[in-house]
């Protein structure tokens, strides 16, 4: 059985589900196939497998797909589940019998940004060219989606409307931070040329904030952080503005709204995966806060709030247009959020003990 | 003042072109001349001439002509003088050395260089000789249905970037609604810097209102053929265009009574076949296939004694592009022996 | 321990990593050298993989090692092929060009393989000559007065990459050489198609001729007896319309379904031009080791 049922089910919307059948008895290729999208895509088709008899494969190449296998055993014991030991920058070749791929190989971790910022760039921008040249040698692929970034459209003032796919700020390349934008500015260049030199049919989606369980409580996101600290016993430390907006999505959401793209979406075309409500900072603090039910405090470390406070909130029309819909409320989204984050821990802990 | 000054629209009257295809590439001398002398009192702007898929593609794949396409430059060249004689050119079919260099020596003026309307990379360089020659060049993407408007705005990019100095949507098979040009055309002209043109077949009978529509949307070039004298269906008759966009208040610098006196000698000496939407055209129009290919779907269709409808949709089904009447054949084969193998 | 025979392929694009899957197949050819002007690529890494020595030294490898290399495959540029011929006329090794240089004889395994032996330098013209070159040759041994010879091949879109789309005069031009030569019809003509539709379409080829009196049963029995020989060396050959006379014309349609080595199988074009040169080099091998070799 699923882990993650009832979630899964409520994203792929059950009533739209012929919108799927296109998938049935094929086989799909992610890079970065144990990534947070990745490792959510499985589960999905896993699901959809199991209650609706799809048979579909799926191919996860990932350049350390052990690296994840504590959290998910369920999927390395799956049959139609097979791990694909490679750096998307050394592909030459994809299996001969894929029929979809989605390329969402990446490094959004804002820590490698700063330490190891070439690596990025040659991730995004090599393993783009490396994918759809081996894409272009196939006469199977039917379709190819680019997992982009809702950074690629560069940074906006915390009012300014919600961003839109056809809607572009700069990005100031001197800044190492922005690395991971530009090179995903540079994968989706890579991906209009192969599709206009080979007619290569390739869509692109761009998500904004992901959350959800398969994100670990080290990385740099604001939500496990929070729940990090809460778990703690605080405080919640809120570093930098704590106005700054975001557009949050759960995994499920994003795994469903990301195989329906890769489905539905007109090649060519570019689509925000994000929730469709914003919130700052301090709104998810306190949400996670109430959540956790416990008077943990709040604390700001901020030197000046009128500084850096920026928001990174999708436009959904485009979306909506595919009949994209979040069906996971923020809200929800914390608490499944913090129920596996303490089952995890709980588990680690009695592995400690045991061992 | 400057609201009095009416909007210039350039026509271009592929006549003694795209009328190729409709007489089987078989206009004689006297007709080129006749029709040119007419076109120059007219004062048309651009009178373009040629074998029916341009200059270098007479052929057996899809007809061959009966005067050479530097002879009939050199007839057309003769009376032109404010008129200027147009070329047209698919490279695939035709090369730079072969064809375009000798056109271009023998007199031509306007070169329009064409593909298939996702495929403007193949005009790069037949583009850049005309434009080195210093001869107006347009681009034309042909078969544009086939194509959704952001991929039309990317190859007219290309060909502009190449140096077209104005690409033409051509809707060769005449399967356009005037929603669909109007959409496509206002896409192009808000995306684009150099002038748009539309280029019609009257398979469903929009021709007319189908230039009209590419004109509302902003389009500067519109072509238009003596009674409508080409592929298929035919073209949009430019006497009736000179007409219609006079009454919408729009300078095409072409005399009307002239133009309409240039129809009654065409009508007269060249128009062997009228065209009519028959049987054919409708279905040709509807599957989205080349007009040109009509002459040889009836042919070929007799000889098998096959249902040229069924060839059509079969030829749409199979997504064929300008140039690829060898299919007809083929196709005509597959639907005798499977008909012979019901009757069995 | 057998003898194969040692082969460079110069010039690592997708033409050129093509032949070496192929070569790993032969049992005649052994490459020893997948020479590039750059290792930084995935189709290097390939190569490497595969286990075969890699350079990035480009013509100057071949100077460098003269002995490790009985042939050369040029797959480069017909500009660069200018440039590398003198330099393999001196170290006298065998070459197959794979550019439209045309500086080696033409070469059309079905057609001249034996003529072609004696020679140092063949040039393989283009994907639609090898693919039409046989059909026109069997119309010209046919009929005594071929007067006009007309090739149309369609390709995929996306089989024609950015060289092929530049030079499509230098396809022609040299693709209706090709066809005058080994025809002796009067005049010829050449046309090329890119079609867009997907799923990709395989490359198809047309053959047309004009001849004073058509011997269309004659010509079907030396048509079938060409294409069987044909399709010893590429398989995906096909017959799809038999010589027939439409239209006072003599009419044939041939498909080529590509091998899927490294290209795609769709792009029969590139496939047969690649069988072709494998077809050739195997011949100069069979020649210098013996045929009995191989087995």
């Amino acid at each position: 059985m699923s882990h993650f049922e009832k979630e899964i089910l409520k994203s792929i919307e059950i009533n739209e589900i012929q919108k799927l059948t296109e998938l049935k008895n094929k086989i799909i290729l992610v890079t970065g196939g144990t990534g947070f999208l990745g490792l959510w895509i499985a589960e999905t088709i896993r699901l959809l497998n199991e209650k609706f008899s799809f048979n579909t494969s799926i191919h996860l190449l990932s350049r350390d797909p052990y690296k994840n296998i504590e959290k998910a055993p369920h999927l390395f014991n799956d049959k139609s589940i097979n791990f694909i030991e490679k750096d998307v920058r050394d592909i030459f070749e994809l299996p001969v019998d894929i029929d979809f791929v989605i390329h969402a190989a990446s490094d959004p971790d804002t820590r490698a940004h700063s330490s190891n910022p070439l690596n990025v760039i040659e991730t995004a921008i090599k393993g783009t060219d490396n994918v759809l040249s081996a894409c272009m040698r196939s006469n199977r692929i039917k379709k190819i989606l680019l997992v982009s970034s809702g950074l690629v459209s560069g940074v906006r003032d915390v009012d300014s409307p919600a961003i839109k796919e056809n809607s572009y700020t700069g990005i100031d390349p001197t800044s190492i931070s922005n690395v991971y934008a530009e090179s995903k500015r540079m994968a989706e260049s890579i991906a209009f040329s192969y599709k206009s030199l080979y007619k290569l049919p390739i869509v692109i989606s761009r998500p904004f904030t992901f959350v959800g369980p398969y994100q670990s409580m080290e990385k740099p996101w604001v939500i496990n952080n929070f729940i990090r600290d809460a778990s703690s016993g605080g405080p919640i430390r809120i570093l930098g503005n704590k106005n700054t907006r975001r557009s949050y999505i759960y995994g499920t959401d994003a795994a469903s709204w990301t195989i329906k793209i890769l489905i539905n979406g007109a090649a060519g075309q570019i689509y925000n995966v994000a929730g469709k409500d914003s919130f700052s900072v301090q709104e998810i603090a306190e949400k996670v806060q109430s959540a956790m039910n416990k008077n943990v405090a709040i604390s700001y470390d901020s030197t000046n709030d009128s500084l850096n406070s920026n928001m990174f909130v999708a436009d959904l029309e485009q979306s909506l247009g595919l009949r994209l819909h979040q069906t996971i409320s923020i809200d929800e989204s914390i608490q499944h959020t913090i129920k596996w984050h303490l089952l995890r821990l709980q588990h680690l802990k009695q592995k400690n003990e045991h061992n | 003042m400057e609201n009095n000054i009416r909007k210039k629209i350039l026509i271009t009257d592929p006549t003694l072109r795209d009328g190729s295809h409709a007489n089987q590439h078989q206009f004689s001398e006297k007709q080129i001349r006749s029709y040119s002398i007419a076109a120059e009192r007219a004062r048309i702007p651009i009178l373009e001439v040629g074998h029916g898929n341009g200059i270098g593609a007479s052929s057996l794949q899809v007809g061959l002509s009966s005067v050479n396409d530097l002879d009939m430059i050199r007839f057309a060249r003769e009376h032109l003088q404010n008129t200027k004689l147009g070329i047209f050119m698919i490279p695939g079919f035709a090369t730079i050395k072969k064809d375009l260099r000798p056109a271009i020596d023998a007199g031509a003026d306007v070169v329009r260089i064409a593909s298939h309307c996702t495929e403007a990379d193949i005009t790069e360089r037949h583009i850049g000789y005309a434009r080195e020659r210093g001869k107006l060049t347009h681009g034309c993407l042909m078969s544009s249905h086939m194509a959704s408007a952001e991929t039309l705005i990317e190859e007219c990019k290309k060909m502009e970037s190449y140096g077209a100095e104005g690409v033409i949507l051509m809707d060769s098979a005449g399967n356009y609604l005037p929603s669909d040009v109007y959409e496509k055309v206002s896409a192009l002209v808000k995306n684009i810097h150099i002038p748009i043109g539309f280029h019609a077949h009257n398979n469903l009978s929009m021709a007319v209102a189908n230039s009209v529509a590419a004109v509302e949307a902003g389009a500067l070039i519109v072509d238009g053929t003596s009674r409508g004298f080409g592929a298929g269906a035919g073209n949009t008759p430019i006497e009736v265009l000179v007409a219609v966009l006079e009454k919408m208040g729009y300078d095409t610098g072409i005399d009307l009574y002239k133009i309409l006196d240039a129809s009654e000698i065409a009508d007269k000496d060249i128009l062997n076949s009228k065209p009519t939407i028959d049987s054919t055209s409708i279905v040709s129009g509807l599957a989205g296939v080349f007009s040109a290919f009509k002459k040889h779907v009836i042919r070929v269709s007799a000889e098998y004694n096959v249902d040229s409808r069924d060839v059509f949709f079969e030829l749409g089904r199979r997504k064929v592009v300008g140039g690829q009447e060898d299919l007809i054949v083929e196709i005509a084969i597959e639907l005798s022996s499977k008909e012979k193998s019901l009757r069995i | 321990m057998r003898k194969k025979m040692k082969v460079a392929i110069l010039g690592g694009g997708l033409i050129g990593t093509d032949l070496l899957v192929k070569i790993m197949r032969s049992p005649w050819l052994e490459c020893t050298g997948f020479i590039s002007r750059n290792l930084n690529s995935s189709r290097m890494l390939k190569a490497i993989n595969l286990g075969v020595f890699v350079s990035d030294k480009g013509i100057g490898a071949i100077e460098e090692n003269p002995d490790q290399y009985d042939l050369i495959f040029d797959a480069t540029s017909a500009a660069a092929h200018k440039i590398h011929a003198p330099i393999f006329e001196k170290l006298r090794k065998i070459v197959i060009d794979l550019t439209p240089a045309k500086i080696g004889k033409m070469c059309v395994p079905a057609v001249n393989i034996s003529e072609c032996l004696n020679l140092n330098n063949v040039n393989m013209i283009t994907c639609g000559g090898q693919a039409s070159i046989p059909l026109a040759y069997t119309i010209g041994q046919v009929h005594k007065d071929v007067k006009y010879i007309e090739v149309v091949s369609t390709i995929s879109s996306r089989s024609a990459g950015p060289a092929t789309r530049a030079n499509l005069d230098e396809y022609i031009d040299t693709t209706e050489n090709g066809i005058k030569h080994f025809s002796s019809a009067e005049k010829s003509k050449a046309i090329l198609i890119l079609n867009p539709a997907d799923p990709c379409i395989n490359m198809q080829t047309t053959v047309c001729a004009i001849v004073s009196k058509p011997e269309i049963n004659k010509l079907k029995e030396e048509v079938h007896k060409m294409i069987t020989f044909l399709k010893t060396y590429v398989p995906g050959y096909e017959l799809v319309v038999e010589p027939t006379v439409e239209d006072n014309r003599i009419f044939m349609m041939i498909r080529v379904n590509g091998l899927g080595d490294f290209l795609p199988s769709y792009a029969g074009n590139l496939d047969i031009i690649n069988c072709a040169a494998i077809a050739m080099a195997e011949k100069y091998a069979i020649q210098k080791y013996g045929e009995a070799h191989g087995k």
